[in-house]
């Protein structure tokens, strides 16, 4: 129970540590140890696949990650050049593959063993909380992932999917300085002019 | 540990998740052609992609009416209470892609139009989603897609809102997930049907719950979480704006019912649930009161957002089966005269000026009799007079308030409106005030006459829903 | 074809907007023309039946239920008539539109005065506002908003009122399909309740019609608004409120309108003595009018709520008279106005000598206003004293004897001030009244004779609501299905009650059998919020006991 509120605490003040550091580097050392925290936390719940995908993804990669933007925003790199339009080329092999592909994917599916499951499951399917046995080990986490949280599974991609294809949407233009604070209407040349001139007699 | 895995889902679950994904899929195909096509195709090409993939899934979850099926292991419900909102959030997404046509730029209409209809997949997957883990996820799709939506205007104050919309939002999305966590520990389940077992801890599930629907709250913007509302709806696009008007609130108004009539315990129901109705009698005041200092179209149709919000809430004081149908009624016709008003003043706008502001409506009376009609009709609906939809929407939820016992709902639900008039009549007189001379704006051409469309149908569904106020009566068995 | 007289003027007034803005004429006489159809068709069906169709089955019933017999009958008769005649001598700017406002008032009260169900009553009441406020703000001779928010401020806080009391009423009876049907085969409501209700009903009603202190909207109102508008709204619209008094609350709500007698009695004798002096200093012509108005208004409250048939009687054949006399007087004053750019009694003068045609119609209108015998402006006045009296209310029959004394010195005063006395030197002289003028205004004049003659019609048809009984053999006459939709509207009531008993055994603990337990209702809580309505019907709590053992 101490090494919660050991960790409790070291969550909330990196946490804090994160967001008020002027520098971006240190803001990232700050999330660093609250991950790793959080990847303690769910150790000491027997949920040690959590816990390492905790470590591997976040600590791992995604901060990575963010050091590699931090250090590419910071050293000025411009905008990528256009280059040649290359789709019409590769739209035909591109659309063949993709429907093979996806005929494999139909075909699998079309050959399941599946049945319906019973329509409703009022108690969680992984049993009880606390019971180390059955609840957050490797096992059971993919099972429940391609089994009952199917559709929570697949709707996760589909919003990381979008994510991507959204960031690229708004970076795909030269950004504006935003302004933080009360938004006041920039007044072009034109907007100044009153629209309605010369009240009538 | 298990030898082989079986998927215990066969063809009818995917069949019942169908609506939200054509839309899904139909986003896609929309980049796709944006690919392809030639420049001066994409904008109709996307929007008329959107708009038939949007029809398929309406008539696709119609074929499901009659056909209640619990999907997913309780993941996902299709059936009558998710196919009204599905359909709402359908039409209201059909009309904001009418509104798109000058939205945005060339390389970036695909993308946007892409973007509004995974969003609406979200809302739609909110609509049909009984666990609280599904509920979540669709609620961060809808979100996701608009946080970039908002950003997408080339002007510093859509790029503020994106990010005061994101912040705020992932806040309340905080409150939201946390609220789960909480009563996933009270009752060791996501679904929601499963929360209507005894909890291990009472304080658990109640502090659960409020986090729950705090965060829930923040979205449908009800006072007092709504101050992002009037920023974001000022600097995003203006047919986001008008997207996330309905959309968002549909989707968080799908999943608050569904909380409230299928999975709360029985017997501290009322006890619960009470402070939601006082949100909701906050929110018919502040946010009239808001909207009557605004000079702002987008602003004050957030602020009566707010307050309309609020009426909606009220009508399901008591959790009656009437009360449920007259909200899901009042939020259609809302769509309608919302969506409507946001159509004129898409067509209203020009070249580097959304239209919105109160001193382009100055004179419209004389200019343009029959746009500034059909406003005026739109703002009579809000306001809730006659002959519209929005006047019988008041009436039947006043009348379900005072049969469950909530008059007090009814009496400040009156003085809510008594203040409104005052906002919306504010425009109505810029429109036919004398006090503004001979106009000198040229006779603008909107860009296409989709909104025209748009406004029409909205217009005659206003009127229509207020003669004939239907509303569909087998939706309560099917929310569980 | 009730519908279509609601129907016709509004959508005739909306599509107006499709004829070029340079067809002033055609507008005007198009509108003329409506409303004159309006009128013929209207007098030549004195016994049309009700015309009924289905609006909302829950909550509670409503339906688009719309019939002209009754009072009804001779307010839409006026309302038709001073709308053509307003309509003949309209020329503002931008006529067009005018016109199209003014015909969707036309429907807009139509609709108000032969609804026969409470929550279209209510949806007319709002309507009818709203052509008022835009004419206001487009027209106002200030350019100033500030009389038009008045009025749709005042004016939309009572229709809210009134929306909220008929939601509660319709919830509270199960059916707001109640003004033909026979008060005897209503179900009571309870006292609380019926107070509530009664309340937000007589808040409106007040606003509406109006009484001191809710009154400051009106001459303001009367003031801006063009002649011939406020020639309608002063004749017709200003008698919603009463009307209102005579066939809703006075039928449904029994109890609590003669609870708020003593109250009214004293609103109206301040209405009366108040508008009376007001009327005496003012100098702009339209607001001497204004204020006989108010004075005139309170005498009606007055004989409606002493509930003497007599009174009744003349307080219906008064609110018709009034509309005829005020609405010449209003176009009689549009005339002087257009003629003289100003209304203010300090710089007319002797306009007589030039115009005796205008100083001819505006002296009967007068006589008619101060209550000249054989004018319809005596018979009312005459009958409601009798019947005020008559009703043992001997002092504020007596009070109300000075405001009509008064009267004649505040008519008389205008006359003065208008057509006699020397010729002001400053406003320029115009032509008399041309011919057309004159026989747009010879209608009313013709009708204020008529009635000052023979009020007996007018008079009687308030009788019908005077009694249950008599209102029972109303039914029965005026409209056979009268009495299906009562029959009907007991059974969706009973149908409700059927549901709320389900709704309520199911949320109450059960006994060992699985019965649920009833508690035995409390006195107190009887007629309360507590109470649940389906308490009332023990017959189908007993079925659905039955039907939960199951």
């Amino acid at each position: 129970m101490s090494l919660f509120y050991l960790l409790a605490v070291i969550l909330i003040a990196s946490a804090i540590f994160t967001i008020t550091q002027k520098s971006p580097v240190y803001s990232v050392v700050g999330l660093l140890v609250n991950f790793l925290a959080l990847a303690a936390l769910y150790f000491t719940l027997n949920a040690e696949f959590l816990g390492v995908i905790q470590i591997v993804i976040y600590s791992g990669a995604i901060l990575m990650l963010f050091v590699f933007v931090i250090a590419l925003l910071s050293s000025g790199v411009g905008p990528f050049r256009a280059g040649p339009n290359r789709l019409p080329r590769i739209a035909a092999p591109a659309l063949l593959t993709t429907l093979v592909a996806f005929g494999f994917l139909i075909f699998g599916i079309a050959q399941r063993p599946f049945g319906p499951l019973p329509p409703h499951r009022p108690t969680s399917f992984l049993g009880n909380v606390g019971d180390p046995n059955v609840f957050g080990s490797v096992g059971d986490f993919g099972v429940a992932l391609f089994t009952v949280q199917l559709l929570p599974f697949e709707v996760t991609a589909f919003i990381l999917m979008v994510a991507v294809i959204g960031v690229v949407l708004i970076a795909g233009d030269a950004v504006p300085q935003p302004t933080l604070g009360r938004h006041r209407p920039q007044k072009r040349a034109a907007e100044r002019e009153p629209i309605l001139k010369a009240p009538a007699p | 540990m298990t030898p082989h895995l079986i998927v215990p889902f066969g063809s009818a679950d995917w069949a019942a998740v169908a609506p939200p994904t054509v839309v899904g899929v139909a986003a896609l195909v929309v980049i796709l052609a944006d690919l392809m096509l030639p420049r001066r195709a994409r904008r109709i090409s996307a929007i008329a992609i959107g708009i038939v993939g949007l029809i398929v899934a309406g008539i696709i979850a119609l074929q499901g009416w009659h056909h209640p099926y619990v999907a997913f292991g309780g993941a996902f419900i299709e059936g009558g209470f998710a196919i009204v909102f599905e359909g709402i959030v359908i039409v209201a997404a059909i009309f904001s892609l009418c509104m798109s046509y000058g939205f945005a730029r060339d390389d970036q209409i695909g993308g946007a139009i892409a973007l509004m209809l995974w969003s609406a997949t979200g809302a739609m997957l909110m609509a049909g989603a009984a666990s609280l883990m599904m509920i979540f996820l669709g609620l961060e799709l809808l979100s996701l897609a608009l946080y970039c939506l908002c950003g997408l205007a080339a002007r510093a104050s859509a790029r503020e809102a994106a990010l005061k919309y994101l912040i705020l939002s992932s806040t309340a999305s905080g409150f939201l997930l946390y609220g789960m966590a909480l009563l996933f520990g009270a009752t060791g389940s996501v679904a929601l049907a499963a929360l209507a077992n005894p909890p291990i801890s009472a304080a658990l599930f109640d502090i659960g719950c409020g986090m729950f629907l705090v965060g829930l709250c923040f979205k449908l913007s009800l006072a007092p979480f709504h101050v992002w509302t009037p920023d974001v709806f000022e600097g995003a696009p203006l047919p986001v704006t008008a997207f996330m008007s309905v959309v968002t609130k549909a989707g968080a108004l799908a999943a608050v019912a569904r909380f409230a009539y299928a999975a709360l315990p029985q017997r501290d129901h009322a006890a619960i649930l009470i402070p939601l109705w006082i949100v909701a009698a906050i929110s018919m005041i502040v946010g009239n009161v808001g909207a009557l200092a605004q000079t702002d179209i987008k602003r004050l149709l957030a602020y009566s957002g707010i307050a309309q919000l609020g009426y909606i809430v009220a009508a399901m004081a008591g959790t009656s089966a009437l009360g449920l149908r007259y909200a899901i009624f009042y939020l259609g016709a809302y769509m309608f005269m919302n969506l409507g008003a946001f159509a004129v003043v898409t067509l209203l706008s020009r070249e580097n000026d959304e239209g919105s502001r109160l001193a382009s409506f100055a004179g419209l009376g004389y200019r343009q009799p029959v746009l500034a009609g059909l406003m005026t009709f739109f703002l009579l609906a809000l306001a809730g007079l006659p002959p519209t939809a929005g006047f019988i929407g008041k009436i039947l939820i006043l009348a379900t308030d005072v049969n469950t016992g909530y008059a007090w709902l009814a009496v400040l639900l009156i003085v809510g409106t008594a203040i409104s008039v005052y906002a919306y009549f504010k425009i109505v007189r810029a429109m036919y005030a004398r006090t503004i001379g001979t106009p000198v704006l040229p006779r603008f051409v909107p860009a296409s006459a989709l909104p025209w469309v748009g406004v029409a149908l909205c217009a005659i569904a206003t009127l229509g829903l207020g003669l004939y106020p239907f509303a569909p009566s087998d939706i309560l068995p099917l929310v569980r | 074809m009730i519908f279509a007289l609601i129907i016709a003027p509004i959508v005739a007034g909306v599509l107006l907007v499709l004829v070029p803005r340079s067809a002033e004429a055609f507008a005007k006489w198009f509108g003329v023309a409506l409303a004159t159809i309006v009128f013929i068709i209207v007098a030549l069906e004195p016994h049309a039946s009700d015309e009924s169709l289905r609006w909302l089955s829950r909550p509670f019933v409503a339906n688009f239920h719309v019939g002209l017999g009754g009072i009804g009958y001779w307010i839409v008769l006026l309302l038709a008539l001073s709308t053509a005649c307003a309509l003949a001598v309209t020329r503002v700017p931008r006529q067009r539109d005018f016109v199209a406002q003014m015909l969707v008032l036309l429907g807009a009260m139509t609709g108000l005065f032969v609804a026969r169900d409470l929550l279209l009553f209510a949806l007319f009441w709002d309507l009818m506002l709203i052509p008022v406020f835009l004419t206001l703000i487009a027209w106002s001779p200030t350019r100033s908003t500030a009389t038009a928010w008045r009025y749709l401020v005042y004016n939309l806080v009572g229709g809210l009122a009134l929306l909220l009391a008929t939601a509660a009423y319709g919830v509270v009876q199960g059916t707001t399909d109640v003004l033909a049907a026979n008060p005897s085969m209503l179900a009571p409501i309870s006292p609380a309740w019926a107070f509530w209700i009664f309340l937000g009903f007589a808040f409106a009603f007040l606003i509406k019609t109006p009484v001191w202190p809710l009154h400051t909207w009106m001459p303001l109102t009367y003031a801006d608004l063009p002649a011939p508008m406020v020639a309608v709204v002063s004749a017709v619209q200003s008698k919603a409120g009463l009307y209102g008094f005579i066939v809703v609350t006075s039928v449904l709500l029994p109890g609590p309108m003669h609870g708020a007698a003593p109250a009214m009695f004293v609103l109206g004798l301040i209405a009366l003595v108040y508008g009376a002096l007001a009327a005496l200093v003012q100098d702009d012509a339209k607001r001497v009018v204004a204020y006989s108005s108010l004075s005139h208004l309170g005498l009606i409250v007055l004989a409606i709520f002493s509930f003497n048939p007599i009174a009744l009687g003349g307080a219906v054949v008064y609110i018709v008279a009034h509309g005829l006399f005020s609405a010449g007087l209003f176009i009689v004053l549009g005339e002087v106005e257009r003629r003289e750019d100003t209304r203010l009694l300090s710089r007319l003068g002797g306009l007589g000598a030039r115009n005796p045609k205008l100083a001819g119609g505006l002296t009967i209108l007068a006589l008619a206003t101060l209550g000249l015998p054989g004018l319809c402006g005596f018979a009312g006045e005459i009958l409601i004293l009798t019947g005020v009296y008559r009703a043992g209310f001997v002092w504020p029959a007596v009070v109300a004897l000075i405001p009509i004394i008064i009267a004649a010195a505040y008519m008389l005063r205008v006359l003065q001030g208008l057509m006699n006395g020397p010729e002001v030197a400053d406003v320029p002289q115009r032509r008399d009244m041309t011919p057309l003028e004159m026989l747009a205004l010879a209608p009313l004049v013709i009708a204020i004779v008529l009635l000052g003659v023979n009020p007996g019609p007018v008079a009687a048809s308030s009788r019908a609501l005077t009694s249950a009984a008599t209102a029972l053999a109303n039914v029965q006459t005026q409209s056979q299905s009268g009495i299906a939709y009562c029959k009907q509207a007991l059974l969706d009531q009973r149908r409700n009650a059927m549901e709320r008993a389900q709704r309520y055994l199911a949320s109450l603990p059960r006994d060992v059998n699985g019965r649920p337990i009833v508690p035995t209702a409390q006195p107190a809580t009887i007629g309360s919020v507590q109470e649940p309505s389906c308490l009332r019907y023990p017959d189908v709590m007993a079925a659905a006991v039955k039907a939960t053992a199951k």
